[in-house]
C-alpha cells in the first residue's frame, strides 16, 4: 500500500510544480520557453521550501541539489550555459557532495537527524531581506534590452573580461580558495589529533 | 475444467505473458500498417512540420533502445573473455556460445524480489538507481556517434559531460546512505571519494586538448581530428600524457579494475549496492556497464578521432538507386533469396551425404543471410557517411571496452591509500604539467608563426 | 529555438526516469514478494544480527578529499574558461602567467595538505 501512497504523493508534487508552467503556457499565452522558466522557478522555490522545512537532514541536502539543478536550468534559459555548467559542477558535484559527506560522517543516529542551527533565524532573515533588496535594485536598475544582446555570447565574453581586466580578482579568488583549503585541513587535523 | 482452461493453467508465467503479448503485438502491427496505408501522407506532413520534436523523440528512443543490448553485449563480453583468459569455458548454455546468457540474466533480475530493508529510507533508496542511470543516459546525450548522429551538439559539450558525470556521486551517496547498512555507507563514501578525487585529473587532462582544439563542442573536437584523414591527427598523439592520465582517471571514474574498490567484495561485500536486490540493483548494474561504454566512447571522441577512419578511404561513388530498377526490383526481391538459399544449400546436401535436406536448407538460408547482409553493409558503408562513421566509432569504442575487460582479467585491485594518493600526488601534478607544457608550446608555435610576417 | 539544449536535457532525464520507474513497476508486478521474519529487514552484516550504530562516525579522511575537491573544482572551471580563449587573448603571455600564478597558489594548498599528511590515507604514519 505504501507504494501507492508514494505514487500519489509524486503525482501531487508533479502537479504542483507543473501548474505555473501550464498557466503561463495556456492562460498567459507564453511560449514553451517561458513555460520552462516558470516551471523551473516553481521547482526551485518548492525545493528551497523543502530544504528548510523537512526534518530528515539528508533529504534536505538532496532537495538542495534539486534546487541547484533547477537554478542551473534557469541559467541555461537565460542564455548562460557556462554559468549553468559551473553551477552543476561546483555546487552539485562538489559543494553538495561535501555537505552530504559532512552529514553522513557526523550523524550519530538516524533519530536525531534534525536541523540544530535554528538559533540563527534572525540573522538569516536579515541577510535574506538584504539580498532580496539588492537583487531587486539590480533588476530594476538594468536596461534589459541592451544586456540581453550581450548575454548571448556570454562564455567567451566573460572569459575575455576575466583574463584581461580582472586578473587580480582571479588571483584573489585563488588566495581565497587557498585559505579555505588550509583552514579546512588545519581544522580536520586538529580534530583528528584531539 | 475445459481444455482451454487446463492448457492455460499449464503455461508458465512467461508463457502466459507471451500468449497475451504476441497476439496484441500482431493486432497493433496490423493496425499500424492499415493506418499508414490510409493516412500515410497526412502523418508524414505532420511529422515533417514538427521535425525538431520528431528528432528529439527519435534520438531518445534510439539511445534508450540501444543501451539495453549494448549492456548485454558488454556483460557477455566480460563473462566470456575473462573466462577465456582464465582458461575456463565461460557461458555456453543459452544461445549459440552462450550469447543469450546476459539477456536471460536481465530477465531474471526483472523477476527477482525487489526488497527494501526495514529501516531504509524507501524514497531515497528508490531514487538512487534512477539518479545513477539517468546520469549515464544524460552523459550519452552529447556523444557524437557519427556525422549527424548525436543527441545534441552543445558549445560546452565537454563541460556538460563532466558536470553530468560528477552527478553520479550523488546517486551513489544516496544509495549508500539510504540502505541503512554499514557496508553500504562505507561503500558509498568510498566510491564518492574515489570519483571525486579522480574527477580533477580527468577534467584537467583534457584542458590541453581544449587549448589545441579551441572548442568544447565534442562534434568540433572530432572534426578537428580529421585534417589529413590519417590517424596521426588524433589527439592521442598530440597529447600523449593527457591521454594516459585521462585513461587512468577514466578507469577510476567508471569504478573498473584496478580501481574497483567500490565493489571490493572481500572488504565491503558489494559496496553501496549491498542491500539492493531485484530491479533496483539491476539498474545500478546496468548503469555500470553503460558507463563502461560511455567512458570508452568519450575516450574515443576526445583522443582517438571519434568517427574518423584511421586512414583516408578512397572515394568510391557506387550508388544504385533501387527505384530505377522498376519491376525488376520486385522480381529480384522475390527470386534472389530463394535461388540464393537453394544455391548455397546445394553443396551441403550434395557433397555431404549425412546432411539432411532441411538441415542443408537452414544452413543455406543462414549463409545467404550472412552474405547478403555483408554485401548490404558494404554498400551502406560506401554510400553513407554515417554508417562508416558509426562503424569506426563503435569499433574503436568496443576495442576500448575489450581493453577494460582485459584489465579486469589481468590486474589486481589497488589498496585505498594507494588509490587516493595516486590521484592527488601523481595524476593531478602530471595533469597540470601537461596543461602548462601544452599552453607554452602553443604560445611558442603561435609566436613562431607570427614572426616571419 | 535557442533553448534546444535544455529541452533535450530535460527530455532525456525525464525519459531515463520514466524508463526506470516503468521497469520498477513491471518488476513489481511480476516478481514475488513476502514479508519474511524480522531478520529479513535487518541490515546485512554477513549473516549475524546487526550490531551497534549503523550511521556511526567514520574516518574523516573522506571529508578532506571532498574539501580539496571543492577548491580544485572551482579551479577547473576557471582553467576551462581560460583554455577556451587562451589563443585569442590579445596578450597571451600575460594570460599564461596569470593562470600559472593562480594554479601555483592552489598548489600551495595541495602542498600544505600533502605535508600535513592528509593525502596519505589514514594519516602521516604511512
Amino acid at each position: 500500500m505504501r507504494a501507492w501512497l508514494y505514487l500519489i504523493a509524486a503525482a501531487v508534487a508533479g502537479a504542483i510544480v507543473t501548474t505555473p508552467a501550464l498557466i503561463v503556457l495556456i492562460l498567459l499565452g507564453g511560449s514553451f520557453d517561458d513555460a520552462l522558466v516558470a516551471g523551473l522557478a516553481t521547482l526551485m522555490i518548492a525545493a528551497g521550501i523543502a530544504v528548510v522545512s523537512m526534518r530528515d537532514i539528508i533529504r534536505c541536502g538532496l532537495a538542495m541539489i534539486v534546487c541547484f539543478l533547477s537554478l542551473a536550468g534557469l541559467y541555461v534559459s537565460l542564455g548562460a550555459p557556462m554559468v549553468a555548467a559551473a553551477q552543476v559542477i561546483v555546487y552539485i558535484g562538489a559543494i553538495s557532495v561535501l555537505i552530504l559527506f559532512a552529514i553522513m560522517l557526523t550523524q550519530e543516529k538516524v533519530g536525531s537527524a534534525r536541523l540544530t542551527f535554528q538559533t540563527q533565524a534572525a540573522p538569516a532573515a536579515i541577510a535574506a531581506i538584504v539580498i532580496a533588496v539588492l537583487v531587486s535594485v539590480a533588476a530594476f536598475g538594468t536596461s534589459w534590452g541592451e544586456v540581453s544582446e550581450h548575454i548571448r555570447s556570454a562564455t567567451v565574453y566573460v572569459a575575455h573580461a576575466l583574463f584581461q581586466n580582472y586578473v587580480l580578482v582571479l588571483e584573489a579568488v585563488g588566495v581565497l580558495l587557498l585559505a579555505a583549503v588550509i583552514g579546512g585541513v588545519f581544522l580536520a587535523k586538529r580534530e583528528k589529533g584531539a | 475444467m475445459t481444455v482451454v482452461a487446463r492448457t492455460w493453467d499449464r503455461l508458465t508465467l512467461p508463457g502466459k505473458a507471451l500468449f497475451i503479448l504476441i497476439p496484441l503485438l500482431g493486432v497493433l502491427t496490423l493496425g499500424l500498417v492499415i493506418t499508414i496505408a490510409l493516412f500515410g501522407q497526412q502523418i508524414l506532413d505532420i511529422l515533417i512540420f514538427n521535425l525538431p520534436i520528431v528528432r528529439f523523440v527519435f534520438s531518445v528512443t534510439i539511445l534508450m533502445l540501444i543501451f539495453v543490448p549494448m549492456a548485454f553485449v558488454i556483460i557477455y563480453m566480460e563473462m566470456k573473455i575473462i573466462a577465456l583468459m582464465n582458461l575456463r569455458i565461460g557461458p555456453d548454455r543459452v544461445g549459440p556460445w552462450g550469447t543469450l546468457l546476459s539477456t536471460v540474466h536481465g530477465l531474471k533480475v526483472l523477476m527477482k524480489e525487489d526488497f527494501t530493508p526495514g529501516k531504509a529510507d524507501a524514497v531515497v533508496f528508490t531514487w538512487a538507481p534512477v539518479v545513477v542511470f539517468s546520469t549515464a543516459v544524460l552523459s550519452a546525450l552529447v556523444l557524437p556517434f557519427a556525422p549527424g548522429l548525436y543527441g545534441q551538439d552543445m558549445n560546452i559539450g565537454l563541460l556538460y559531460f563532466f558536470a553530468v558525470g560528477g552527478m553520479t556521486v550523488v546517486g551513489l551517496l544516496m544509495g549508500g546512505w539510504s540502505s541503512f547498512n554499514k557496508y553500504s555507507l562505507i561503500g558509498g563514501l568510498r566510491s564518492a571519494a574515489q570519483i571525486v578525487s579522480y574527477e580533477i585529473p580527468l577534467t584537467l587532462s583534457v584542458v590541453g586538448l581544449v587549448i589545441l582544439a579551441g572548442t568544447m563542442s565534442l562534434n568540433e573536437i572530432v572534426i578537428q581530428q580529421s585534417r589529413t584523414g590519417w590517424f596521426t591527427d588524433w589527439f592521442m598523439f598530440r597529447q600523449p600524457l593527457g591521454f594516459l592520465i585521462f585513461a587512468i582517471a577514466a578507469t577510476a571514474e567508471a569504478n573498473r579494475t584496478p580501481f574497483d574498490l567500490t565493489e571490493a567484495d572481500s572488504e565491503i561485500v558489494a559496496g553501496f549496492a549491498t542491500e539492493y536486490s531485484g530491479m533496483r540493483f539491476g539498474f545500478f548494474f546496468f548503469a555500470e556497464y553503460i558507463n563502461v561504454f560511455i567512458i570508452s566512447a568519450i575516450t574515443v571522441v576526445l583522443f582517438m578521432g571519434g568517427w574518423n577512419a584511421p586512414f583516408p578511404s578512397p572515394h568510391i561513388s557506387w550508388i544504385v538507386d533501387p527505384g530505377s530498377l522498376g519491376l525488376w526490383l520486385v522480381i529480384l526481391i522475390a527470386i534472389v533469396p530463394v535461388v540464393g538459399t537453394l544455391a548455397l544449400a546445394a553443396p551441403f546436401y550434395l557433397f555431404r551425404s549425412k546432411t539432411r535436406w532441411w538441415v542443408a536448407l537452414i544452413l543455406g538460408f543462414v549463409l545467404f543471410n550472412v552474405i547478403a547482409g555483408g554485401i548490404f553493409s558494404l554498400w551502406a558503408y560506401i554510400n553513407f557517411d554515417w554508417v562508416a562513421g558509426l562503424f569506426w566509432f563503435v569499433g574503436k569504442a568496443f576495442a576500448l571496452v575489450f581493453l577494460f575487460v582485459w584489465m579486469r582479467g589481468t590486474l589486481p585491485r589497488v589498496r585505498i591509500d594507494q588509490l587516493m594518493g595516486f590521484a592527488w600526488k601523481w595524476l593531478l601534478p602530471a595533469a597540470l604539467l601537461n596543461l602548462f607544457v601544452t599552453a607554452a608550446a602553443v604560445l611558442v608555435i603561435d609566436a613562431m608563426k607570427a614572426a616571419p610576417k | 529555438m535557442a533553448l534546444t539544449g535544455i529541452w533535450y536535457v530535460i527530455g532525456f532525464a525525464f525519459a531515463a526516469g520514466s524508463f526506470t520507474f516503468l521497469t520498477f513497476g513491471a518488476a513489481w508486478l511480476i516478481s514475488h514478494r513476502n514479508r519474511g521474519d524480522m531478520h529479513k529487514g535487518m541490515p546485512y552484516e554477513s549473516g549475524i544480527d546487526t550490531y551497534g550504530d549503523t550511521h556511526g562516525r567514520f574516518g574523516l579522511s573522506f571529508y578532506i578529499y571532498a574539501l580539496l575537491f571543492v577548491a580544485f573544482d572551482i579551479e577547473v572551471i576557471f582553467i576551462y574558461l581560460w583554455a577556451l580563449v587562451f589563443r585569442s587573448l590579445p596578450d597571451p603571455i600575460t594570460g599564461f602567467t596569470s593562470m600559472l600564478i593562480f594554479v601555483a597558489i592552489l598548489l600551495l594548498g595541495l602542498g600544505y595538505a600533502w605535508r600535513k599528511g592528509v593525502l596519505s590515507w589514514g594519516g602521516p604514519g604511512r
